[in-house]
């Protein structure tokens, strides 16, 4: 049964661009046939992510519009088989695409693909409306901020305004250090807030800046605790039961430090 | 043209009178009888076909006003039905009608509308994307994201980053040039070329041009190195 997810914030600049690359990555690598919808028409960002901006020639405006088919415009990835990309137009307006549009684009594209993962544009305008008008399950990326997380609290009640109540919190860019320190909300802290289910966790990693200037997502880089993280999402979205990860464990720090307090 | 009302136009078949404005018609006909007395000894002893353009006369009235045309030039004056003058008589003497300034006008609506090149001197950015019906011609640069598409030549002063379409409706003879040409994605007519994944070390900065050649786009400098 195929699924179309919708990843989405609210809040800018809190990832919702690197976790959909990472997740359609991850995904593609355990054998799934996944597409990336970018809805963010005027802003495209997926394309330059994943690398293959320079392989666009159809948009999603064209596909909703009927100028090409969506077999055309799906680009597909020059390393993961089973990996396309629809991405958005940049030289149109995001009232380019009607609700209606993405619905009829998401059950066309239901037939062809395990997963459809729609990259929602920052905002609750007319993009976020597109974004989430053919999605069966929300992810919503948030960060350890209070201003991240009160976006998600107003997104998680949008979803639920459009009846989608399969939805999935992702906290992106947890800092172990400053979250021990008591600088930074801890994981338990954003649940008591949101009240909504976790679906995983990604640490900050300057990885991430360095795989998104190349176009290569982390989620390949077996060294990479943030690709850590974006694993076991796509495990869990694939219906297997991963332990959360354990953020002090993974860090060279961390490890001294268990060893000095079994000591103690 | 001008704001006169009556204008005379003289063609080989004969004179055309255009009455630019709807007005009563005893005002139309003193507005002609004035113009044509200025000229009386221009048409003295010729017999005249006059026509009327701009507004639907009635024969009675027509013929009121060729009478009274014949009364004011001293000659006679026969009238012209549904006139449909095929050159001017003269090109000097049409001319004599424009002023100084119209005549420039006219000079770059030609190099303008029949050259079709359209020109800009600011960097094009990001979701930006120009259309020309002919050429374009950028003095600045594009940067990613940006698209040009031309049914002509594109030239570019300045560096391109972004997607760049020549020869759109399929003209094969279109062609692409830059001062540092690294465009996302380049097309000439069908033919279609992306940069390369890899960063390209072999490219200069040197100026260079793109053309299609046995169905596949070539990119050379455009100033070739002398042995």
């Amino acid at each position: 049964m195929s699924q179309v997810i919708v990843i989405t914030s609210g809040k800018g600049g809190v990832g919702k661009t690197t976790t959909t690359a990472n997740l359609g990555v991850g995904l593609a690598k355990l054998g799934k046939k996944v597409v990336l919808i970018d809805t963010d028409i005027g802003l495209r960002n997926l394309d330059v992510v994943l690398g293959l901006e320079n392989r666009i020639v159809y948009d999603l405006v064209d596909v909703v519009t009927g100028v090409c088919k969506p077999k055309q415009a799906a680009i597909k990835d020059k390393r993961f088989d089973g990996l396309f990309l629809i991405p958005a137009a940049q030289t149109k307006d995001k009232d380019a695409v009607t609700v209606e549009q993405m619905q009829e684009l998401c059950e066309k594209l239901k037939k062809e693909y395990d997963f459809i993962i729609i990259d929602c544009p920052a905002g609750i305008e007319q993009g976020f409306k597109n974004a989430i008008a053919g999605a069966d399950k929300a992810l919503i990326v948030t960060t350890p901020e209070v201003s991240a997380v009160r976006d998600a609290d107003r997104i998680i009640g949008l979803l639920e305004a459009n009846e989608i109540y399969d939805h999935y919190l992702i906290i992106n860019r947890i800092r172990p250090d400053m979250v021990r320190r008591g600088d930074m909300m801890n994981v338990d802290d954003i649940m008591e807030i949101l009240n909504i289910n976790l679906i995983g966790i990604v640490p900050d990693d300057q990885d991430i800046i360095v795989s998104t200037n190349k176009g290569e997502p982390a989620v390949v880089n077996p060294k990479s605790m943030a690709g850590q993280g974006y694993r076991n999402i796509t495990e869990r979205l694939n219906g297997n039961n991963v332990p959360l990860m354990d953020l002090d464990s993974n860090t060279l720090l961390g490890k001294i430090k268990k060893i000095f307090s079994k000591k103690q | 043209m001008n704001n006169e009302t009556i204008v005379l136009k003289l063609y080989k078949e004969g004179m055309v009178v255009y009455i630019t404005k709807e007005l009563p018609f005893e005002d139309i006909k003193n507005l002609v009888c004035e113009k044509f007395g200025k000229s009386e000894n221009f048409f003295k002893g010729l017999p005249l076909k006059v026509g009327f353009k701009g507004i639907e006369l009635s024969f009675e009235q027509l013929n009121d006003l060729i009478g009274a045309i014949s009364n004011s030039i001293g000659c006679k004056a026969v009238l012209w039905e549904n006139p449909e003058p095929e050159e001017s008589f003269e090109k000097e003497e049409s001319k004599k009608d424009l002023s100084g300034e119209e005549i420039l006008d006219n000079a770059f609506k030609i190099a303008i509308e029949d050259e079709f090149t359209k020109f800009y001197t600011k960097t094009i950015r990001s979701g930006q994307l120009l259309e020309s019906d002919g050429n374009i011609v950028v003095i600045g640069d594009v940067n990613p994201g940006a698209e040009l598409v031309a049914t002509g030549n594109i030239v570019i002063m300045g560096s391109v980053k972004g997607t760049v379409h020549a020869g759109a409706k399929g003209n094969r003879e279109a062609i692409v040039a830059a001062l540092n040409l690294s465009p996302t994605q380049l097309r000439i007519a069908d033919v279609i070329t992306r940069s390369p994944d890899e960063e390209d070390t072999l490219h200069g900065a040197a100026p260079e041009i793109a053309y299609i050649k046995n169905n596949h786009i070539f990119i050379e400098e455009i100033l070739q190195k002398r042995k």
